[in-house]
C-alpha cells in the first residue's frame, strides 16, 4: 500500500507540473505530434508502394516505444541531477522507502504520463491520417517489459548523477545512440539491450506472429536483469556519495 | 567555579548512562535496562578528500542527548556540525564510530525530521498543502490523513490563509515554516534542525524560535545546529561546542557562560567629564578606556584583580563625576569567542591532516 500512494503522488506531482504548465505541455505534444506526422508521411513518399504500410508500422511502434523507453530512461538522471539543484535530494534520502523505490516509482508515474501523451498523439495521428494507429493491446506486455529493463538502465544513469552531478548531455548522447536501437532492431548485440529486443518482440506482437510468445521470454528475462544491474548499480553510487559527502551537491 | 581548563575537551561517556557497551556487537544495545538516550554518538570520525588533501571533518565525537531534550550544536564555520547531522540522517557514511537513536542503531530514517540548512527542503512548485500531503506520503502516511495533517500543521503555523500558493512565492520566513511543518507531519521522535534561523529576519526569527519551542514541549527531542547563540540560548538546555572536528565544551548554556568566559566578567565605571588623558596611569595598570559622547568608560576584567582595585580607587576617587557602575557577566557569546579563540587541540593547528 505504501508503494501503491507514492505511485499516486508521483503520478499527481506529474499531472500537478503539467496544468501547472501548460505552454510546456502543449509544445511538447506539438513536438511529439509534427515527429510522428513526420516519421508517416516521410515513409510514404521515400518507400511508396506495397511494403510502406509494413516499414510505417515498424517506424512509429519503434518510435513510440523510443520516445517512452527515454521517458523511463531519462526521468532517472534528471529526477536526481534536478533535485539535487533544487536541494530537495537529501529529503527523499530520509523518506520511509529507499530512494531507488522511490524514483522506480517516481519513473513508472512520469511513464504513465508519457503513455497517456502518446495515446493522445496516436489519437490525433489516427484523425488526421485516417490510418490505424499500430499500438494494440498485444503489444502492452512487450511494452511494459521494455520498459521495466529501461528503468534498470535509468537507475544505473541515476547513480552514476548521483557522483558526476551533470549528465543532461550525456543523457541526451544516449537518446540518440539508442536510436537505432529502436528502428534497426535485427542487430545481434543490440538484443541485450531491452529497447531493440522490446520493440521487435512488439512488432511480432502486433502482427500476431508467434515468435511475440517466445520473445517475451527473453525479453522478461532481459529487463529483469537490467532492473537487477541498475538496483546493485545504484544502491554502489548511493554508497559512494554518501562516504564522499557529496549526496546532497550539484 | 572551576576553571576553564578543567573543562577543556569534556568527555561525554557513551557506556555510561545509554546502558550500552561501545564494543557491543549491532543489535546488542537493544537489550538495555535503562532507559536510552535519544541520540548516542560515539567515536565518530569523518574526513573527506579534496584534491590531494584529506580534510578531517570530525575526529572522535561523542555525545548523548537525552530523550525530550532540546540539544544545541555550536561552532564556527566548518566545524563539523553539518557532518555530524548528516550522519546522524544517514546521509553521510562515517569512517569510524557509531551512532544509535533511541537505543539502537539499526533505526528508519523515516521516523526522523530533518530540516537542512538553506531552502533545501521543499518542492518548489508544489504548494505548501501539496509539499506537506507528499512528504507525508514519503513517509508512509495514507494520503488522507495526510492531507488531514498537512492542513492542521499549516494553520497551526498561521500559513492557513498560503496553502494554495506555490512555495517559490512565499517569503524565506514562510518557507522555513513549511520546511518545519513537512519535517513534523509524520510525528517523529527526533527532529533535526540545521541553521532553521539562518537568512531570516527578526521577527520571521522568533516565530522560528516559538515553533520550536511548542515542537519541543510536546516532547520531541530536538538537535539543533546554529551559528545563532541567541537562538541557542534560548532554547537548548544543553549545548556541545565544536571545533576542528571535535567536541571542546559541553553543558546547559549557563554553565559554558560561567566556566569559559569567567575572564570576560567585567566591572564597568562611566563618567561624565573625563577625557582618557586623565586616566592614562590607570591604563597602564590594565584598566580598559573607551570615549563616548558623554564621557569616558572604563573597566576592568574580574579576573585581574590589581586591575579592579586600581579601577574602584580611581572611582572613589572620582565618585563625584560616576555616571554608572556594574558588573557586566559574560555572555554565552563570549565563552564561545574564548573557546574559538584557544589554540587548536591538534598538532598542525589546522583542519587538514
Amino acid at each position: 500500500m505504501k508503494y501503491l500512494r507514492i505511485l499516486a503522488m508521483e503520478f499527481y506531482t506529474w499531472w500537478l507540473t503539467s496544468i501547472r504548465y501548460p505552454l510546456d505541455s502543449l509544445s511538447s505534444l506539438a513536438v511529439l505530434y509534427i515527429i510522428y506526422i513526420g516519421l508517416f508521411l516521410g515513409g510514404k513518399v521515400i518507400l511508396g508502394g506495397p511494403a510502406v504500410r509494413s516499414a510505417i508500422e515498424t517506424s512509429i511502434i519503434g518510435y513510440t516505444m523510443w520516445f517512452l523507453g527515454i521517458a523511463a530512461l531519462s526521468t532517472m538522471s534528471r529526477n536526481v541531477a534536478a533535485e539535487a539543484q533544487k536541494g530537495s535530494l537529501e529529503q527523499l534520502f530520509v523518506a520511509a522507502v529507499p530512494v531507488r523505490d522511490i524514483l522506480l516509482l517516481r519513473g513508472l508515474g512520469s511513464t504513465l504520463g508519457a503513455f497517456v501523451m502518446a495515446f493522445i498523439i496516436c489519437l490525433l495521428l489516427s484523425v488526421t491520417t485516417g490510418s490505424r494507429v499500430p499500438l494494440g493491446v498485444g503489444s502492452l506486455p512487450a511494452l511494459m517489459l521494455t520498459l521495466c529493463g529501461m528503468w534498470g538502465f535509468g537507475l544505473c544513469l541515476g547513480g552514476i548523477t548521483l557522483l558526476s552531478k551533470q549528465t543532461d548531455q550525456f543523457v541526451n548522447l544516449l537518446q540518440l545512440l539508442l536510436l537505432p536501437a529502436a528502428l534497426k532492431t535485427d542487430i545481434g548485440w543490440l538484443q541485450w539491450f531491452p529497447l531493440a529486443r522490446g520493440v521487435s518482440v512488439a512488432v511480432a506482437a502486433f502482427r500476431q506472429s508467434p515468435a511475440a510468445t517466445n520473445g517475451l521470454w527473453g525479453l522478461g528475462l532481459c529487463a529483469a536483469l537490467w532492473l537487477i544491474v541498475g538496483a546493485l548499480v545504484f544502491d554502489r553510487c548511493v554508497l559512494r556519495a554518501k562516504s564522499g559527502g557529496t549526496l546532497g551537491h550539484y | 567555579m572551576p576553571r576553564p581548563q578543567e573543562w577543556e575537551f569534556a568527555h561525554i561517556s557513551c557506556s555510561v548512562g545509554a546502558g550500552q557497551d561501545r564494543t557491543a556487537p549491532v543489535g546488542a544495545e537493544e537489550i538495555s535496562w535503562m532507559t536510552p538516550c535519544a541520540v548516542e554518538v560515539c567515536g565518530l570520525c569523518k574526513s573527506y578528500r579534496l584534491g590531494a588533501r584529506i580534510v578531517q571533518a570530525l575526529r572522535g565525537v561523542d555525545l548523548s542527548v537525552q530523550v525530550g531534550e532540546v540539544f544545541g550544536l555550536l561552532g564556527p564555520n566548518g566545524a563539523g556540525k553539518t557532518t555530524l547531522v548528516k550522519i546522524i540522517s544517514r546521509l553521510i557514511t562515517p569512517d569510524r564510530g557509531t551512532v544509535a537513536l533511541f537505543g539502537t542503531r539499526d533505526y528508519a530514517t523515516g521516523d526522523l525530521g530533518v530540516v537542512l540548512e538553506g531552502n533545501r527542503n521543499l518542492q518548489w512548485r508544489m504548494t505548501p498543502l501539496e509539499n506537506l500531503v507528499y512528504y507525508a506520503v514519503l513517509r508512509g502516511l495514507p494520503i488522507s490523513e495526510s492531507r488531514q495533517r498537512a492542513k492542521a500543521l499549516l494553520s497551526r503555523f498561521g500559513l492557513q490563509d498560503w496553502m494554495g500558493v506555490p512555495v517559490q512565492k512565499l517569503s524565506r520566513g514562510m518557507q522555513q515554516k513549511v520546511a518545519i511543518a513537512a519535517s513534523v507531519i509524520h510525528n517523529p521522535k527526533l527532529l533535526i534542525l540545521d541553521e532553521p534561523t539562518l537568512g531570516l529576519d527578526v521577527g520571521a526569527v522568533e516565530e522560528t524560535k516559538e515553533l520550536i519551542r511548542e515542537i519541543g514541549g510536546e516532547g520531541t527531542t530536538i538537535l539543533l545546529c546554529s551559528h545563532d547563540l541567541e537562538v541557542v540560548s534560548s532554547l537548548c538546555s544543553r549545548v556541545v561546542v565544536i571545533n576542528e572536528g571535535a567536541v571542546i565544551a559541553q553543558g546547559s548554556p549557563s554553565e559554558l557562560a560561567r566556566a569559559w568566559s569567567q575572564s570576560r566578567d567585567t566591572v564597568v565605571v562611566e563618567f561624565d567629564g573625563l577625557s582618557s588623558e586623565d586616566v592614562s596611569a590607570l591604563t597602564a595598570a590594565g584598566v580598559t578606556a573607551s570615549d563616548n559622547a558623554a564621557g569616558l568608560t572604563l573597566s576592568a576584567p574580574i579576573g585581574d584583580r590589581a586591575a579592579v582595585k586600581r579601577l574602584l580607587e580611581f572611582a572613589a576617587a572620582m565618585s563625584e563625576r560616576i555616571r554608572t557602575i556594574r558588573q557586566v557577566e559574560a555572555s554565552l557569546r563570549d565563552a564561545v569567542l574564548e573557546l574559538m579563540a584557544r589554540p587548536a587541540r591538534f598538532g598542525n593547528g589546522g583542519r587538514e591532516r
